[in-house]
Parts: C-alpha cells; structure tokens; sequence
C-alpha cells in the first residue's frame, strides 16, 4: 500500500467519523464507503448494475405488499447509483475536460 | 424549398413538426374538453369565473371577493397579465382562457424539454444514427416531462407549473451564459426567471439549480481564477437584473419584512414539527425516486398493483440507460451536472423522512428566518422539480441512440468483391498455387465477415427488441394516471347555471352587496354537478363581496365555522360542542344577529354541496325572508345588516361563541349592532371591552372531584346511575387535570349505546339566565363519551338534553377543555350536568375509560348584562370606499374610546392611520375580522388602508420600466448581431424608412404645389 492510499483511506475514516456525531451511523458509513469509491476509482458499470438490480427487488417486494422491505432496497439502490454517478463525476474531473464546454 | 431546409445544418421543419407533434400530445391530457363544453376546475384550480376579476387578483392586493390577500398573486403578473391581455383582446371567454392557458404551459414543458434534450443527444454524437434520430428522442424526452407523475400532480396546483414548464430551458441558459459570459444571454436568462417565478418555491427551485451548478462549475474548471470571477459578474448581474425585474414583488416583501409583519400564509401559524414530519412522511427514497412521494390522485400508485409495478418503470429505465449510456455520459458537463443533481434532489425531497431529517428540521423551524420562509419548503415533495428532467432526457438520448441504420443484410456482392478478384489475378509472378490460397484465404475472410455481420444484426434486432419493450413499459407506465388525472381533475365542469342566475339577481341590487355563502368550503367540497370532483370556492371568486375568509382555511376557531357548525345538522360535521333541542333552546329569530359581523345583505344557501344537512334552518327562521331560488341555490335576505365599517362600544371577550349566541339572544339588532366579541385578549378595557369571566357566578357542584372521602369512592353531588353493573366510578389521584382528584369511569360494555351515566344535582333556573358551562374530558378506549347539559322540561315534564359540552368523543384523547353557554327559556325549570362515559372501543384493548375534572357551572350575573345596556352609543360611522383596499372614513363625535371594525378578513397588514400619519394595528374580532381600538373622542378622519397595495404599485412600475428595458436591449442586440434575419430586418426597416420619406416629400410637394394654385 502506498502512502497516498494509507492518506486517501485515512480521510474516509475520519469523514465517517465526523459524519457519524451528525447523521445516523449507516449513512456516515455510507458516506466515507461512497467517498473512498471516488478516491479510489471504481468502475461505475458495476455499481449501476447493482442499482438495478436492487430497485427491481424493490419493485418485487412492492408487489408482496412488503413496503419496508421496498424501502430498504430502494436505498441500498440509491446509494449504488450515487456510486456510479459520483465515481463518473470524478473520472470527468480526471479527465479534466468536457466535450460540451466552450471554454 | 423545404429540401433546402433539410440540406441545411439547421433542421427547421424537423423542429417544427416534433414542435406540433409535443402540442398534439399536451391535448391529450384534456381530451375531453374536445368533445365537451365545460371549465376546468378542481380544489387547487379555482379561478374568477369571468377575465376582469382575473385580472383584478393581478392589480390588486386585497381581493373582495372572498376577503383574501392576494400579495403572493403578485408573484404571477409578469406571467398571466401578457396572456390575459391577449385573452380580452381575442375575446376569449374564462374558460377557453384557462383552458388554453393549461394546455400551452403544458406543451411548454414539453418543448423545453425538447430543447434541452435535443441540445444533449447532439453533444452526445451518437455516429450512424439517422437524421431525425435526435428530433424523436427530444419529443420522448418531452413526452416523459410532461406525463411522470411529479409533472401531472404540479400542474393541478397550477401556481408553480410555469418554473417547472421552462426549467429545462433555463438550465440550458444558465449554461451557455456561465460559459459565454454574453450579457444578452444574462438578460434573458433573468427575464425567463421573472415571468416565470410564479410562486415562492420557484424561487427556491432557481435559486438551488443556480446554486448547485455554480459549484459544479467551479469544481470542473478546479477553481481557477478567470473561471470564479467570470461566474460571479455573470451570478451577480443575474441576480441584480431577476430582483430588479420582480420589484412587483421584492417590494411588497421588503415592505412587510421592514415593518415586522412577514408576508406568510395564515397556516403558517400551525406548522409543528408533527406537521413537518407529516408532510415528509410519504417522501421516502423508494417514493422519491417513483415521483410518487406527493399525495395526490397519485397514490394510485399505492393502491394499484399493476400501477405500484408500473411506477418503477421510469426510475429502473432511467438507471437502465445511464448504465448503457455511461460512457458518453461522464464525457458531457450538463449530463453529468443533471446526475449529480438528481441525485442530490431525491435526497434533499426527503425532508425529515430520511438522513437529511436535523438539517431539514432546522431550516424549516429554526433556522435564523425560518419564520417568515420555512413554510415555503414544508412540502419536500416539491424539491423533485429537477428529477423528471433527468429521467426524461436520458431515456430521451437512450431512444435516439438506438434509431441507427439496420446492418445490411448481406455482403455487397455474391462472390468475392471485384477489387479482391482483379487484386489475384493482377499479382505479379505469383503461381496458380498461391492464387489459390489467397482466393481461400478471402473466401475464408468473407465466411467471416459474413459471420460478424450477422452477429451485428442479431445485436441490432436484439437491442431493438429490449429499447421498444423499455419504452412501451414507460410510456405505459405515464397511461393509469394520465387516464386518471384526464378524467377526475382536467375534465371540463359544467356548472350549472343557477350561479349565474342568482349572481345577476345580486347584481341588481349593486355591485357592492355584501353576501354570506353557506356552507363554507373549507377545505374544498364536492357537489352534486361533479361528484369525482373536490370543488375550490368558485362561487365565491365569482360572486360578489363577501366575509369568506378564505386566510383563515385552517383557523377551526374563528366564527365561520362556528356559524356554520351551529346552522348545520350533518353527523360528519358535528362540531366539538352543540346546543341540542334548538325549538326549546334557541329563538327562531336569531340568523341574522349571529350573522352581523359578516356584514351582508344576503345569505346564499347551496344545497349541491354534498354532506352538509342545514334541515332547514334558514328556511325556519323569522329574521331571514327568502328572496330568490333557482335551483339548488336558494338567497335569504338579512334584516338589519350592518355596514362592512361599523363601530362597537362594547368588545365582550367570551369563552367560546356560544356566549356570543347566548348574550344576542337577549338583546335585539340595534343594541346587538354595538357589539362585537371576541376570543382573544387584545382590547384593553379602555376601549369598552368586557371578559364575561369577570361576571360569572359558580355553582358548587363538586365539579373538581375534590369533595368527599379520598380513602371511598362516594362522590357527593354525582350520582352513578346504572343498573347492567358495567359501570364503576373512582375518584382518581393520579390522572387529573388540577387538585388532587378526577373521576374516573370504567366502562367493561362492549354493547353499542351501554353508557355509563353519571348525574350532578339538579340546580334551579330562572329563564332569562345565561349559564356556562365548563367541562375538562379525557378518554381511553371509550366510544360516545360527552357531557350533557340537562334540562327539565315544563311541557314535557321531563328531563331533556339541551347541550352537550364535548359532543361524542371516541377512541384515545387526551385531556381536553370545552366550553357552552346558554340562554335559560321559559319551559326549562332546572338544569343538571351528565356525564357519559362510553363502552369499550376495542375489544382487545381492556376496558373503557373516562375521565371528567374541572367541570364548571356558572352563571352570568346581571350586572354583566347591565353593563351592557349602559354602553355608550358608539359614534356615526361614514365612509367611503376608494377601491377594495382603501376606505375613508369619517368619525363622528366619539365620546369615549371604541373599537372601529372593518368586515375584511383579519390581516395584520390592514392599517388605520389618522391625518397625522399616526397609525393603529388591527386586533382579530370574531377570530376573524379585523378591529382598530381607536382611542381620539371627538371628530376624525381615518384611512384604513392594506399596505401592500402602496408596496405593490410601486414596485410594479419599477418592474414594467425594467422589463421594456430589458426587452428594448434584446431586440437592439438582435438587431445588430442576429445574422440574416436581423440583417433582412434591418433592410425591411431601412426601405419603409426610405419609403416613408419618400412619401412624404411626395406629400410636401403636392401640398406646397396646391398652395400655390
């Protein structure tokens, strides 16, 4: 492990720390779990697959009537999509240009 | 021609017919008002029935018809006055107008979104698609924007519909001027933002995507210095030119924030936290991201299956896509931007549902300005506007991606292509054997090729296959509430004609007759002319002055509803207190005193409005005379009214209105007319105000519990009465409103009507009397617990019931205080309080309980009343109506201090100012209208006024210069930047200009020629 992983992993430990004091601890976890996906890098093909995949479990136990079930995949679903979508954001900043920017 | 235009880069004709085909599909959603007449109406969609009292909720700030502020309608001028203006210059009727103005927001949606979506799916460069590949994914994109959800439920509610229509648009704007930094693209980036911020949350919407992608610029271009200062000239001229332009508003704004009385709906007032919560309830991530979070006819998609299922279809396609798209996804700043965005607006819409719950508590609550603003994100519903513009335009680009020339068939050719053939035998010195080889080896690259293409072709159809299933799910999944919403909400209604009639009746007796209309709609009603539908107040908008009280919709205290509660007999209705045996307990002449303080000459009665049952009251009553019917409508007219400013010697501060009811019994319409009551503490005494708590005389009837044996459970004064055995009663030390003691009653019946009653002494009455009674009621697991106010009936020679101080209660609730008063008539000889303890609600839940403490039984003395009677008269009152938000008025020998009432719905904003300039507050009377102690005797004159129409004009004209500014420097740009069109322009204004002087040199010369003849 090189020094800049042990810095990048070390700044995810201590968003979900500070996280943690304002917001419920899944969503601080959450959150430094999504914020080390973009320091990372991670492909966003998988995480918009899971998405996916997770909403129509969501849909499914719509269907069995079993709404707090729903509920809890369709954010499992959320999540995976703000990986996926985040991840692209940082591979855009990466990249450092945008086809559609004039200047 | 039109081959030229198809030639050209710009595909005009493409543009045109996706433009029809949006217009086209906007009609469907209000098919039905092809085929038949009628307006649309619904609760939220309640306009004027005719364009000049449109127009005047424009112009004017107080609105008669209804007594309502209209101050948020200034919010709309810059967006309906232009349409309105083109409405009566064609003639139109109100509901072509409405119906047009609906359906072109609505197709405006639609091609905004085409525009945006077009502008994407160009950028995105999908190679090998055909020409009209991007027109039709910009139309589906359209198509998604208009029918999701999210879009249908905002367009019922209409106010902030124009934001949503041209958001997309503004995005695109915002883009362009933060890249180009042009200050054309500024100007109509500020002007699309002021004619169309047509209600609060538009600002918040703009002022969130502006925020938002002002970041995410910043982040792109890594902060860099050229970058942060060119977006901030552009943000600040923005915003400059925005505030300047909705000076009609930004004024009247600052106005009420500079004299401490923010401008924010009545219902302000009771936002709780459980309210906030209640309305986030329903916006959980999984309801979010369907858009289906908000609770509208929409919640077909909770009580329908195949709609629960269908629901998914957009957020899973959408995702869908993104994962197919993703590649050129990450490459485009706006696609990027419009992700990141929904992602952030699924999690904000939340409320406090979801992680967001502290911060979003915070600013709605108790954030620093969350008094006057809070209210205007309480519905986190609405923070959705941003995700129907994602979904649309990624599966917009997604169904352009997929419109691609088919792979050909076969291979060009039979054989093997002629270069190939002449390349073998034209290769020099090579043998027959070789030939060979090289003939099977392209033999072999042809099987192969072959084989490529086929699999190219399988793919195609495969893909072509799953995108038409994709979009066949979506746009199914629009079609249930498309269907219900076309239907239930954008009908058209016939209203009958009846309205009118009876408006042209009061018409005939002038334009400024005050009515009263019954029953108050409150939250809305349905009606026998349109049973699926729930009716805003209409009539009331278009008919003619009236006390409505439309601020006051969720004021259950003020005395509209305690009139209406008291004239109305339906079970659904049944207020919180009731005097009961009405021919015994009340005189049939009392309408029109209980009618006073809405100052009217009519009473308007309509009997289409369904779960209201008046039994005839106005009909039974002596001081109402019956007018005029057509109908379900039927109009009574007053006796004695009073005049919309009147003034009161006496201001009686009573419990609850049945004092009021009690008290004008006794009195008839002169000295009544010179009174006024209230429920609140705000007249001083000073200025004749009475408490009737001053004045009241208790009974002891061991009405706290607290006499007798605390170790025994005898009560005296209160007598169990039951003989089933089901019934106990306790004297409980632990459950208690005050003291030491309540009463306890268990109940262990589960049979219907099994009370357990518990009676106090009987007290002597002497008719006249005017008695109160006070009562404090808990309950658990009971049905039908209340209180009654008996009576023993002369006539009947029996006891009777003549009040019930609470009515039937049911279920869980906790302590809670009721007050009734009554006038004694002569057959009542004594009177006794009962108290009713219900049977068990839920079986499983044990046993039923009620509870009584504190109950109070007093009578109100005489010097009460004489107090009263030795009022001074109040000074004359005249006065002069300078337009609906302005009277002058003139006082006329005052001796003492009175309060001067004006009958408009309460608003702090109303103000009274004397010659001097010095002004006097209002206090609420009736807990409705509005009172001005004034404390000068002699003569006066006074002005009462409602501020924010000063505030209004002001800032209108400012706005109206601005705006033709605006416009006058946008068409001076075009004309000297705007290419062929400006130049052709130009040309055509220069040769009029040449013609024009030639004309008139042609004039002159035939003039002067004629002259000298």
């Amino acid at each position: 492990m090189d020094r800049s992983s042990i810095v990048r992993a070390l700044i995810s430990l201590a968003v979900f720390i500070v996280l943690s004091f304002f917001l419920t601890v899944l969503a601080a976890f959450f959150t430094a779990v999504l914020l080390a996906v973009v320091l990372f890098g991670v492909d966003c093909k998988f995480a918009y697959l899971i998405a996916l995949l997770l909403l129509m479990i969501a849909a499914l136990f719509i269907v069995l009537a079993a709404t707090s079930a729903a509920e809890f995949f369709a954010i499992w679903s959320f999540y995976f999509l703000a990986i996926g979508v985040l991840a692209q954001f940082r591979d855009g900043i990466v990249r450092g240009t945008f086809e559609d920017l004039d200047s | 021609m039109f081959r030229g235009i198809l030639r050209g880069k710009r595909h005009y004709l493409w543009h045109i017919i996706s433009i029809i085909v949006i217009a086209a599909l906007a009609c469907l959603l209000f098919y039905r008002h092809f085929s038949n007449p009628g307006t649309l109406l619904h609760v939220d969609m309640s306009f004027p029935t005719n364009l000049d009292r449109m127009y005047s909720t424009l112009r004017g700030m107080w609105y008669q018809y209804g007594s309502l502020s209209v101050v948020w309608n200034a919010l709309s001028v810059l967006w309906l006055y232009p349409t309105l203006l083109l409405a009566k210059l064609f003639g139109l009727s109100s509901s072509t107008y409405l119906w047009l103005l609906f359906i072109s927001t609505f197709a405006l949606a639609g091609i905004s979104t085409y525009a945006l979506a077009y502008n994407l799916i160009g950028e995105f460069d999908f190679s090998g698609t055909w020409n009209y590949a991007a027109h039709v994914g910009a139309v589906i994109a359209a198509l998604i924007y208009m029918y999701n959800p999210w879009s249908l439920g905002h367009l019922w509610g209409y106010f902030g519909y124009p934001a949503y229509a041209v958001m997309p648009l503004a995005f695109l704007l915002l883009v362009k001027a933060i890249d180009r930094k042009k200050l054309y693209l500024v100007v109509v980036l500020a002007l699309l933002m002021a004619v169309t911020s047509t209600a609060p949350i538009c600002i918040v919407w703009y002022v969130l995507l502006i925020a938002f992608y002002a970041l995410f610029y910043l982040i792109i271009t890594r902060f860099r210095r050229e970058s942060v200062l060119g977006m901030l000239k552009v943000l600040l001229q923005t915003a400059g030119l925005y505030l300047v332009s909705c000076a009609l508003w930004v004024v009247p704004f600052l106005g009420s924030q500079l004299t401490h009385k923010p401008l924010v709906p009545v219902y302000n007032q009771y936002f709780t936290k459980t309210i906030a919560e209640g309305l986030s309830a329903s916006n959980s991530v999984l309801n979010n991201l369907r858009l289906s979070g908000w609770g509208g006819p929409n919640n077909i998609a909770f009580n329908n299956q195949l709609a629960a299922i269908l629901s998914f279809a957009l957020p899973l396609f959408s995702i869908f896509a993104l994962y197919i798209l993703r590649d050129r996804f990450f490459k485009n700043r706006k696609m990027l931007f419009m992700g990141v965005f929904f992602l952030l607006s699924i999690l904000i819409a939340t409320g406090t549902a979801f992680i967001f719950k502290r911060p979003y508590e915070f600013l709605e609550l108790r954030a620093p300005g969350s008094a006057a603003l809070g209210w205007v994100i309480r519905a986190p519903d609405r923070l959705l506007f941003f995700v129907p513009a994602f979904y649309a335009t990624i599966l917009g680009a997604l169904a352009a991606s997929i419109m691609r020339k088919r792979p050909p068939s076969s291979l060009p050719g039979d054989s093997l292509d002629d270069d190939a053939e002449s390349a073998i035998k034209e290769e020099p010195g090579a043998a027959e054997g070789t030939r060979g080889v090289n003939r099977a080896l392209l033999e072999e690259n042809k099987l192969l090729r072959e084989r490529v293409l086929w699999i190219d072709r399988f793919a195609f159809n495969s893909r072509v296959v799953v995108y038409v299933v994709v979009f066949a799910f979506v746009l199914l999944s629009l079609y249930p509430l498309t269907l219900l919403y076309a239907n239930t909400v954008f009908n058209p209604t016939l209203i009958p004609a009846d309205y009118q009639r009876v408006n042209s009746f009061i018409k005939k007796r002038g334009s400024d007759t005050r009515v009263v209309w019954m029953p108050f709609a409150g939250y809305g009603f349905t009606t026998t002319w349109a049973p699926e539908k729930r009716i805003g107040p209409f009539n009331i908008f278009g008919s003619y002055p009236s006390l409505y009280n439309l601020q006051d919709t969720y004021n259950e205290e003020a005395y509209l509803y305690w009139v209406q509660n008291f004239f109305s007999r339906a079970p659904g209705e049944l207020a919180q207190v009731q005097i009961l045996n009405k021919d015994v307990m009340v005189t049939d002449d009392t309408a029109s005193r209980l009618l006073l303080p809405f100052d009217a000459k009519y009473v308007i009665f309509d009997a289409s409005v369904k779960d209201y049952d008046f039994a005839g009251s106005f009909d039974k009553d002596k001081s109402l005379r019956k007018v005029f019917s057509s109908g379900t409508l039927t109009v009574y007219e007053v006796s004695s009214p009073l005049p919309l400013i009147s003034a009161a010697s006496r201001t009686v501060k009573v419990d609850s209105y049945f004092d009021n009811l009690s008290i004008i019994q006794k009195y008839g319409t002169d000295l009544v007319s010179r009174l006024d009551f209230t429920r609140g503490n705000d007249v001083a005494k000073q200025y004749g105000s009475l408490n009737i708590d001053d004045y009241k005389e208790y009974m002891d009837i061991n009405g706290s519990f607290e006499s007798g044996d605390p170790s025994t459970n005898v009560i005296p004064f209160w007598v169990l009465e039951d003989k089933s055995g089901n019934v106990k009663m306790f004297a409980d030390n632990k459950v208690k409103v005050a003291g030491k003691r309540s009463l306890r009653v268990e109940n262990t019946s589960t049979e219907q009507f099994s009370i357990g009653w518990v009676h106090g002494q009987p007290i002597p009455v002497q008719a006249g009397s005017v008695y109160s009674l006070e009562t404090n009621v808990k309950l658990k697991n009971s049905i039908w617990t209340h209180v009654a106010m008996e009576g023993f009936s002369k006539k009947k020679n029996d006891w009777i019931q003549i009040a019930m101080c609470p009515t039937v209660q049911a279920g869980d609730v906790g302590w809670k205080k009721y007050n009734c008063s009554f006038l004694v008539p002569d057959d009542i000889t004594k009177i006794r309080p009962a108290l009713a303890s219900g049977w068990i609600s839920d079986k499983n839940s044990g046993k039923a309980y009620s509870w009584f403490d504190n109950i109070k039984l007093a009578r109100v003395s005489t010097e009460f009343f004489q107090s009263i009677e030795a009022a001074n008269a109040p000074p004359k009152i005249t006065f002069k109506k300078l337009s609906p938000q302005k009277y002058k008025v003139h006082v006329e020998k005052a001796t003492v201090p009175f309060v001067l009432s004006l009958g408009e719905a309460y608003d702090p904003l109303w103000v009274a100012k004397y010659e001097d300039g010095t002004t006097v507050a209002p206090v609420r009377l009736y807990s409705m209208t509005n009172g001005f102690p004034i404390n000068r005797v002699g003569t006066n004159d006074l002005t009462l006024e409602f501020r924010p129409q000063r505030w209004f004009d002001n800032g209108f004209l400012v706005s109206m210069l601005t705006v033709l500014v605006l416009l006058i420097y946008l068409f001076y740009y075009w004309v000297q930047h705007g290419g062929n069109n400006a130049m052709r322009f130009k040309s055509f204004m220069k040769w009029l200009g040449r013609g024009a002087l030639r004309g008139a040199s042609s004039t002159w010369e035939y003039v002067t020629e004629r002259t000298d003849y």
